[in-house]
């Protein structure tokens, strides 16, 4: 039987948030744990690099105030917790019972293995005319399972696990896994090994992008764009082979640098190669920009308001005109080199592709350039792992903002919770498809970056 | 019943199955389609019954267990089954005890194995040929 809380416990709690909320504090995590009958929950909140919490303990089975009416950036977070621990988040909003109102709409089932989405995802539709009038979606947890396997394990298999936890964001999540780990260790990893990350960084940025390019392309039905951005992904892989094996560069970072040196002329070699793609990325993005099929088909789908674009992270928020530069979290030597961080004026489909290109681009001119100021010296300075401790780290990943949670016992990963990107923008997908014709929900999903895999592993 | 193969003979239909991982395995799949698609005839489709080839990538999960069999059954014979990259092959690092992963092998009768994290552009294509070739001999 659920035990609600009391009229005063929630007020007290909401009003909490509320405060937090008042004084412009994000929601950055949501920790859960059971004890001893008792569910506690950690709302970890942040602003401008200051971390606050809310502990709330509550017995198992109740009901408490969804932290959604506050902060919707976190009703994805949220919701693992509801279906992984026994603990009932109570909102306003009521849900759509979809077996009741089938008969007033097509009802369509997509998922959860179509060709287009590869994840574990099923999503639910209410449609009248094509268009979609009410959205369901159902996902696995995000990086959940992953996050169990590596507890109680050594630093280098957890970092073998989490550089496979996606195809796209592997990398980052490994460096900032490893970043945590240095930083509780006090290990100083050297100038040149800071730089040799910060390009291996941009790198996986750049084949983000380009994945997410080919997605754009297939959706809108041109194969000849596909296969042009198809061969820039061959070209990326024949640089990235000059480097490593693997083409998501997978196995070369260790704590305390990088696991072996990459000589200034195979740097030279990897930018040159790089550097092919960007009269491609150009032409394609101006052929785009001046085609009117294309601008108005994509300008009219996935409108954010520039309200709900402020929670979110990455492209869908830049393209709505805000400046968020996560490049600045980061602790590699980001702050040495000359960028800036593209936005647009109107969060739509169009302007989000658009901002592909020139995510693209800058990923390429930021490779240039720590390429030509890349420091002599040693790559690896690791000296043990015996301190304990737990950090949160914030770092860049291609889609936007990547928060990790670690914490570390003597070379042991004792605990990990990892926020991507997707955690944060996933939890307005289905406003967002709202209004969409059922043609273009592909487009949509498509330009909103979502990486989701691991889900369930 | 050589000259009957021989009138079968057509493009192959592949229907992937992304079960659960970090989705590596079907992007390179799709590259090395974009790139070398016509030169072995193998197409994609979104519809099981009109599959000849079933591609499974990933860590096959309690939850995708049952679809990828539900899939598996709509195939019509002749078929092949191929687990492609570490994690469909063997669970890869993420196996664990009472984890509730599988091989590939353990949930469909797996034809050809492509190993490796992350198998080749080239090997995938081939395995598929070869996969389609002994499966239809052996019809």
């Amino acid at each position: 039987m659920l035990r609600a809380w009391s009229e005063k416990q929630s007020r007290s709690l909401i009003g909490k948030w509320f405060g937090y909320k008042s004084q412009d504090y994000r929601l950055l995590f949501i920790k859960a744990s059971c004890e001893d009958g008792f569910v506690k929950l950690k709302y970890i909140l942040e602003k401008n690099g200051y971390i606050e919490s809310v502990d709330v303990d509550i017995p198992e089975n109740s009901t408490i105030p969804s932290v959604v009416q506050v902060f919707p950036e976190g009703a994805q977070m949220q919701r693992e917790i509801a279906d992984t621990y026994p603990v009932r988040f109570v909102s306003k909003e009521e849900e759509t019972d979809f077996e009741k109102e089938q008969n007033d709409f097509l009802l369509v089932e997509w998922g959860p293995f179509h060709p287009l989405l590869q994840e574990p995802v099923f999503f639910r539709f209410l449609a009248k005319d094509d268009v979609i009038k009410k959205a369901y979606t159902e996902t696995g947890y995000n990086h959940r399972g992953v996050e169990v396997l590596c507890i109680g394990e050594k630093i280098p298999h957890a970092l073998d696990m989490l550089e496979r936890i996606s195809s796209v964001n592997g990398f980052s999540v490994g460096l900032a896994f490893l970043l945590a780990v240095e930083k509780i260790n006090h290990i100083i990893v050297p100038d040149k090994a800071n730089y040799l990350r910060l390009v291996l960084n941009e790198m996986s940025f750049l084949r983000a992008n380009l994945y997410s390019l080919s997605h754009i392309t297939k959706c809108l039905g041109l194969l000849s764009d596909n296969s042009a951005i198809f061969k820039l992904i061959s070209l990326f892989n024949e640089a990235a082979s000059l480097i490593s094996d693997d083409s998501q560069l997978k196995g070369i970072l260790v704590p305390g640098g990088v696991k072996y040196d990459i000589e200034n002329e195979t740097l030279l070699q990897v930018n040159a190669i790089l550097q092919d793609m960007v009269h491609e990325l150009t032409s394609i993005r101006n052929r785009w920009n001046s085609t009117r099929f294309i601008t108005e088909r994509m300008s009219n789908i996935g409108k954010i308001d520039k309200s709900v674009a402020r929670v979110m992270t990455g492209r869908a928020a830049r393209s709505a005109g805000i400046a968020e530069d996560t490049r600045k979290l980061s602790s590699l030597p980001y702050h040495v080199l000359s960028y800036k961080i593209p936005v647009a004026d109107e969060s739509n489909c169009f302007t989000r592709t658009m901002l592909m290109f020139d995510d693209s681009l800058l990923s390429l001119s930021l490779i240039e350039q720590a390429i030509e100021i890349m420091p002599r010296g040693d790559v690896n300075a690791f000296s043990g792992l015996k301190h304990k401790g737990e950090t949160i780290i914030r770092e860049p990943e291609a889609f936007g903002e990547l928060a990790i949670c670690v914490g570390v016992d003597e070379g042991i990963v004792s605990n990990i919770k990892i926020r991507n990107s997707s955690s944060l923008n996933f939890s307005f997908l289905d406003n967002l498809m709202i209004g969409t014709d059922l043609n273009e929900l592909p487009l949509l999903i498509a330009s909103l970056d979502l990486d989701l895999s691991a889900m369930e592993k | 019943m050589k000259w009957l193969n021989k009138i079968r003979i057509r493009s192959i239909s592949v229907y992937i199955v992304q079960a659960g991982g970090c989705r590596d395995c079907a992007l390179q799949f799709s590259m090395a389609l974009s790139m070398n698609s016509e030169k072995k005839g193998i197409t994609v489709t979104g519809n099981p019954k009109h599959a000849d080839c079933l591609l499974v990538c990933g860590c096959i999960n309690e939850r995708s267990k049952e679809k990828i069999i539900e899939i598996y059954d709509k195939i019509p014979y002749p078929k092949a089954v191929i687990a492609v990259g570490a994690c469909a092959c063997s669970g890869s690092l993420f196996r664990r005890e009472n984890s509730q992963l599988y091989a590939a092998e353990e949930v469909l009768p797996v034809n050809s194995w492509i190993r490796g994290c992350t198998p080749g552009q080239a090997e995938i294509l081939e395995a598929i040929v070869r996969a389609m070739e002994m499966v239809k001999e052996t019809d």
